[in-house]
């Protein structure tokens, strides 16, 4: 009893690490046995080394095209244009919503029941408005990442004490400042939040998109893989998919953190 | 001229559960660079009044006043400070300061003069780029001061300024706001809790009961903060002199006796006998 409860406990992080590498290998391990004991065939599920050695080989011989950098460089392109815009449009829309209750009882119904529909079901009329190679795609990254940009930037402003907005309208401050100066900053630890699920969203919907109407990008060379029969590339593309939304994530994580911390007197 | 009126000012919340009267007619009249406390309980309306004054609220009837002109929303010849000090925590504390006279598009030039001028009465010079949570209490509220005096008005609204900080820092932030309204008069409506404090800083103090909100008396002071030159003395001082504490009781004694001399309560039998007749 007392030896237990007086032993030092590990330090969190060591324990995530871990943690996460037990299940890694642990993922990786069934993997492995599945495909060399032969019960998943090949062309059923690639091994591990097999997806491995596809991963090189289509990042320095080009597939569908082009080399896998060049897929993800023009995927990442559409996505960070739809995920800017959405950005550009759902924060002032969301805080114009918490500012002023007449727009936001206007725009919310709306809203509301836009929110429900599927990025996919935006591809028919994205590749009709804006065709299949730029605008399409960005219409229906934009979908999915707008409505957390808005719902965030909304309950950031509403958040957003009291106080401030009266010590700035007291001060002089006329609607235009308090936007910018009050209600953005104040909200913006929500933002961000809102932004890293948007960003999320954003790259699923992509690849989603791409699936259907381009013909460059992550989501198109596995749609060519299945066309293939290359089951390999299929999974080093969502492999491919995978780390880079984990990298998405990593750098607005960062930059959250950054922003808690600069912002921390707020909540005192 | 920045005078300060409540004319037969009155007001009524609507709440869910009914309306709700905060405040029965008021009047008072603060003449200019004077100093006026109000004291009172929680709930009588002494914070509405100070509102009201800065344009963030509207009475129900009546008209209130600043400078003869009648107060349409919040405006640059009236500054408050704010018992949760209200300073922004992403702007350091010169951009604190200078908040106010970006939105009247002061001159760079002349910006930076009065920050510093601002920054050096208040004795912030060290800390000028640090960011309010960086900040004790005391060193917050000083900011806050700073960023109402900037803006130069006529009229200084402050709603419990002082209410958050400890006693000891309380007590030099009293001293330190009379020496700065020797360089700076200003004419000052200034809400507390506190009985001593109304007393130690105020030419008048006014005492309000609460439930409708109303004006239980006006103490005048400044005649005897003049002659026993209370402003030029420390407060433990002041806080000790027999005048002080004549003061002090009656303000006590107003506040605690008000409720049931004034509200007597009918006796049950005569409430009944009333509903029966009705």
């Amino acid at each position: 009893m007392t030896s237990a409860s007086t032993a030092r406990p590990l330090p969190a992080s060591v324990t995530y690490l871990g943690l996460a590498t037990v299940g890694l290998l642990a993922f990786f391990g069934v993997w492995f046995l599945a495909s060399i004991s032969g019960l998943a065939p090949k062309r059923v599920l690639p091994s591990p080394s097999d997806v491995a050695v596809t991963l090189y080989q289509i990042s320095v011989h080009p597939f569908a095209g082009y080399t896998l950098g060049q897929h993800l460089a023009s995927s990442l392109e559409r996505f960070l244009a739809g995920f800017a815009l959405a950005a550009a449009a759902g924060i002032p829309t969301g805080l114009l919503m918490g500012w002023y209750a007449p727009f936001r009882y206007a725009i919310s119904p709306f809203f509301d029941s836009l929110r429900f529909v599927a990025p996919l079901a935006w591809v028919p009329f994205a590749a009709l408005w804006f065709g299949t190679g730029f605008g399409g795609p960005i219409l229906v990254i934009f979908s999915g990442a707008f409505a957390p940009c808005v719902i965030n930037s909304f309950r950031g402003a509403r958040l957003v004490d009291e106080h401030l907005i009266e010590a700035a309208r007291t001060l002089g401050a006329g609607h235009f400042r308090l936007m910018g100066q009050v209600l953005l900053p104040g909200a913006m630890p929500s933002i961000i939040a809102g932004l890293r699920i948007s960003a999320g969203l954003a790259w699923q919907s992509l690849i989603g998109a791409e699936l259907i109407v381009v013909s460059s990008g992550v989501g198109y060379l596995i749609v060519q893989g299945q066309g293939d029969v290359a089951p390999a590339v299929v999974m080093a593309g969502m492999t491919a998919i995978g780390f880079v939304g984990i990298a998405i994530d990593s750098i607005l994580l960062m930059i959250q953190r950054g922003i808690v911390r600069r912002w921390q007197g707020a909540a005192q | 001229m920045s005078s300060i009126q409540f004319e037969q000012v009155t007001r009524v919340f609507e709440r869910r559960s009914g309306s709700y009267k905060a405040l029965e007619p008021v009047s008072l009249t603060i003449v200019d660079q004077e100093f006026v406390a109000i004291v009172g309980p929680s709930g009588c309306g002494k914070t509405t009044l100070l509102r009201m004054a800065a344009g963030l609220d509207f009475p129900t009837s009546g008209r209130v006043f600043v400078g003869n002109k009648p107060i349409q929303g919040p405006g640059p010849d009236r500054a408050v400070v704010f018992q949760q000090f209200a300073l922004f925590p992403w702007k350091t504390v010169c951009e604190n300061i200078a908040f106010g006279l970006r939105c009247r598009r002061v001159p760079k030039k002349q910006l930076q003069q009065l920050v510093a001028k601002f920054v050096r009465l208040m004795g912030l010079e060290d800390h000028e780029d640090s960011y309010p949570h960086q900040l004790s209490g005391g060193m917050q509220q000083r900011v806050a001061i700073a960023r109402a005096y900037a803006v130069e008005p006529g009229v200084l609204l402050m709603d419990e300024p002082f209410g958050a900080l400890d006693a000891q820092t309380r007590a030099e932030m009293q001293e330190e706001l009379i020496s700065i309204r020797r360089v700076q008069p200003r004419t000052v409506l200034f809400i507390t809790h506190s009985v001593e404090e109304a007393a130690f800083l105020s030419d008048r103090v006014v005492v309000m009961t609460g439930r409708p909100g109303r004006i239980r008396e006006v103490v005048d002071i400044a005649s005897i903060r003049a002659a026993e030159e209370w402003n030029h003395r420390p407060i433990e001082e002041v806080m000790s002199l027999e005048s002080f504490g004549r003061i002090r009781s009656h303000l006590w004694r107003l506040l605690r006796h008000t409720k049931s001399v004034e509200q007597p309560t009918l006796p049950d039998t005569g409430l009944m006998a009333l509903r029966a007749a009705s």
